[in-house]
């Protein structure tokens, strides 16, 4: 029996099969202010939480969208690219080689040029480095895949100059449901600054009597781009006919907040 | 040399160190105005290898990655697999429509499909794993019921509680007790990945490759 084993465990471990260790990075995302013609740096510390040594690689990428559905692009153009800064950051040293257990600091810089306004997006991609079995000459028919674990960190770099954060909310409806059953809601929400915002978004449904009979919260949105709106939707059913006010309330949290309201009858 | 002179002489190398140590750690940290910060939880580990001989024409399994571990990152989130083969020329004025994706031949003339099969492809089984550079690449934005699946990524695991056909749940209807809230469509691990391609007779003539990533795209 313990032949077996030891023979089951020999065999196992000729297998060749690549083990893609776990790692973890801080941060997984940055948000950064810099001024114009300044270069800014930090670190991103990285760390093997598997069980063996591994190589990894870091380079600059383009931002990773991750729009809605309900995203309003400006002039109602679907635009394929935001400001770039990927050509902006250089990272030391791009390959290391991680023992299990350790963590290892990368120095990041980027370099922003003096002309640079608003806001750039870039992401920085971390990849585990697992070379892939050499094709043998002379021997046709063979595949061999190069597989790359790939994680990333969106980079937003605002430029301190030029940096406005502020919204609007550009349409508010109220819907009442054939049926009486239930009100549909819809808030477009519209980045009006210079830089990303991430907005906290109410509706808060006031009756005639001017008492507040329900809060809606709609949660904080994702980043909504200089000139970008998101369209946020929610359903409500009222317990008693009348007439209402919803009134929508976008925060983003710099003491300023947008606010518009709309009123809707209930029969 | 007396108590205070001790105590002096003590004390004014404490501060030297301090101003030394102070001076050396805003030497090599540049302080740096963030505006949010994320850390992560875990994330996956992927065990298996994609080495392969053509040895007839046909459908052939060609191999499986095993997918262990979690992710607890802000969502939403998703896995995604994809080709970057930056090795790919094509045929010059072919008259078919050329595509990077999948197994490229090592004179970086011909392509063959790769195909991914995943648990949360449920139904739809194998689908066609694309090439980031393609021309008509759209990436993942949420899926709303009863409209076509407006992108090109090829989900492995996600959350996203945007995503109108995951949160429906098996059903597809939103709004009954089916719901799957938070638009999880993480699998239990250790979970696989299948991997396939059809070779047709000429494809045992050469040598294949193809830049394979998974990549977790975080939460922006």
């Amino acid at each position: 029996m313990r032949k077996l084993f030891v023979l089951c465990t020999f065999c196992f471990l000729l297998l060749p099969s690549p083990l893609f260790a776990s790692i973890e990075i801080d941060p997984m995302r940055m948000e950064l202010q810099a001024d114009s013609g300044k270069p800014i740096a930090g670190y991103i510390s990285i760390t093997n939480r598997g069980n063996e040594n591994i190589d990894i690689s870091l380079s600059p990428g383009e931002y990773r969208y991750m729009f809605s559905v309900e995203t309003i692009y400006p002039k109602n153009s679907e635009p394929q690219t935001l400001p770039s800064c990927k050509n902006w950051i250089n990272l030391k040293p791009d390959k290391v080689k991680l023992e299990k257990g350790k963590t290892q600091q990368i120095q990041y810089s980027i370099n922003v040029p003096s002309s640079a306004k608003n806001e750039y997006v870039a992401a920085i991609l971390i990849d585990e480095e697992q070379p892939a079995a050499p094709i043998e000459p002379g021997t046709a028919g063979q595949v061999r895949i190069k597989i790359t674990p790939r994680i990333n960190i969106p980079v937003y770099v605002e430029i301190k100059d030029s940096l406005k954060m502020s919204c609007e909310i550009t349409n508010l409806e109220a819907v009442s449901s054939k049926n009486k059953k239930f009100v549909w809601f819809s808030a477009a929400v519209k980045n009006s600054g210079t830089v990303h915002i991430r907005p906290t978004v109410t509706l808060t449904i006031i009756d005639q009597y001017k008492t507040v009979v329900k809060k809606i919260p709609l949660g904080k949105t994702l980043p909504i781009f200089a000139g970008f709106a998101e369209r946020l939707t929610a359903e409500w059913v009222p317990d008693f006919t009348g007439k209402y006010t919803v009134v929508a309330t976008a925060d983003i949290g710099t003491e300023n907040f947008a606010q518009k309201s709309a009123e809707f009858d209930v029969k | 040399m007396n108590n205070t002179i001790k105590t002096a002489i003590i004390a004014s190398l404490t501060v030297c160190m301090l101003a030394f140590t102070a001076g050396t750690c805003l030497a090599k940290r540049t302080i740096i105005p963030v505006r949010g910060k994320v850390n992560s939880f875990g994330t996956y580990s992927f065990t298996g290898k994609l080495d392969f001989d053509i040895k007839k024409s046909g459908e052939q399994n060609i191999g499986k990655i095993i997918v262990e571990g979690v992710y607890n990152g802000e969502y939403p989130w998703i896995m995604r697999v994809y080709t970057d083969n930056t090795n790919y020329t094509g045929i010059a004025s072919a008259a078919r429509p050329q595509n990077q994706s999948g197994l490229i031949s090592t004179d970086g003339r011909f392509s063959i499909p790769l195909l991914v099969d995943a648990p949360i492809m449920m139904f739809s089984n194998y689908r066609v794993v694309p090439d980031i550079n393609q021309s008509n690449y759209k990436p993942y934005i949420p899926d709303k019921i009863n409209r076509a699946m407006p992108y090109t990524d090829c989900i492995i695991m996600a959350i996203d509680p945007r995503n109108e056909v995951w949160v429906a749940g098996e059903n597809s209807i939103l709004f009954d007790k089916d719901d799957n809230i938070s638009g999880d469509m993480t699998s239990a691990t250790p979970m696989e990945i299948n991997f396939k391609a059809r070779f047709d007779e000429k494809a045992v003539s050469t040598n294949y490759t193809a830049n394979l990533y998974i990549e977790i795209l975080t939460c922006p």
